[in-house]
């Protein structure tokens, strides 16, 4: 039972110290940055490479590439150079849109979940000695339950922490999978004459 | 007689030339495909070698209208459709036969089987009809003829 009780102390101890105490939250600093572009390049291939070789001289990072995209996690103070080295390898930006969020509540909130979980962890293990063996089992069940969920959270604190120190930027250098232009008939009689893929594939005036 | 013959002759060559509607000088590396030897073109067409194509036809201007409605219901329609606008829209002059117009292009992304494409539609129009252009392209190989194409529309002459 000794040993048992030493090493759930262990694991609340180290989760402690892991998990730290809320602090202060400051405005600014806790505003999480996402980019999405859509660029012309000459050379998809190529220009990835550029991209990504300047995210990683950055601290920054690239979670997935494709022939036509990328998606890369960019130190948030870099906003401006990501958007002027963008600007510099794409001969055309097609479109461009920053969306901001505060997480300061989310934060919070999970800050305190954290917290008001380890109280309940820590009446659980006060109870550990009290308790018969019945009592013991359920209380280490509830120990267990209660780890897993405060793990949850910290996993989520560590990505919103990541998500305040990164950018997410969403880069599309190809076109192939946009949703392909369709007939819309008009009155103008003459526009309705106008068409990409029959000028590609007749070569025709309608 | 013979001066009737000569006079008829004249008479429908002057015919022929007032119905060649439509022309425009190929941009720079585009050959035109000749659409017959006597009959003007209503539809002129030019082709690079890398299959890039030029089309340049026109229609009444009706109801008649001017360049920046026809260059708001053109772009309103085309994005409607699904087009994706690359940049904006280029305004230009045609300064040929002595006639300087106000024209506007505009450059549309597509995706087209592995490649992304290039299509532009230019408008050029004049009290009575309104000029049309259309190219398409690969991008990498239309960005090469661009400046060629933009050149070659302020060459573009109608009636």
């Amino acid at each position: 039972m000794t040993v048992k009780r030493a090493a759930v102390t262990f694991l609340f101890v180290l989760l402690v110290l892991c998990t730290g105490r809320a602090a202060p939250l400051h405005a600014d600093e806790y505003t999480a940055y996402s980019l999405t572009t859509s660029i012309l390049v000459d050379d998809p291939e190529s220009a990835a490479d550029r991209i990504i070789g300047w995210v990683e001289r950055n601290g920054g990072y690239y979670t997935f590439r494709s022939s036509g995209s990328l998606t890369l996690r960019v130190p948030s103070e870099r906003m401006n150079g990501l958007r002027f080295i963008l600007n510099e390898l794409s001969e055309t930006v097609i479109d461009v849109s920053v969306q901001s969020q505060d997480l300061r509540e989310d934060l919070l909130m999970l800050r305190s979940r954290i917290t008001s979980s380890e109280d309940i962890l820590e009446r659980n293990l006060a109870l550990i000695d009290r308790a018969d063996v019945k009592g013991t089992l359920l209380i280490e069940q509830e120990i267990k339950s209660l780890l897993y969920e405060i793990e949850g959270y910290r996993g989520t604190l560590r990505k919103l922490e990541n998500d305040r120190r990164f950018i997410y930027a969403e880069v599309l250098m190809s076109f192939r999978e946009q949703t392909l232009p369709q007939d819309i008939p008009t009155s103008f009689e003459w526009m309705n004459g106008l068409d990409f893929y029959r000028l590609v594939e007749e070569g025709t005036v309608r | 007689m013979r001066g009737a013959r000569t006079l008829l002759l004249c008479m429908v060559l002057l015919a022929v030339a007032a119905c060649a509607r439509i022309r425009v000088q190929p941009p720079d590396g585009f050959a035109e495909w000749k659409s017959g030897r006597f009959i003007p073109a209503k539809v002129c067409r030019a082709v690079s070698p890398e299959g890039i194509e030029l089309v340049l036809w026109s229609v009444k201007n009706y109801p008649p209208q001017d360049l920046e409605f026809w260059k708001e219901a053109l772009f309103s329609h085309l994005e409607e459709e699904g087009y994706l606008p690359a940049g904006e829209p280029v305004p230009f002059e045609t300064k040929a036969a002595g006639v300087v117009r106000d024209g506007v292009l505009f450059e549309w992304v597509v995706g087209y089987g592995e490649e992304d494409y290039v299509y532009c539609t230019a408008i050029i129009p004049s009290k009575r009809r309104i000029a049309i252009v259309e190219a398409a392209g690969k991008y990498g190989i239309y960005t090469e003829y661009r400046d060629a194409i933009l050149s070659s529309l302020e060459t573009v002459t109608f009636r």
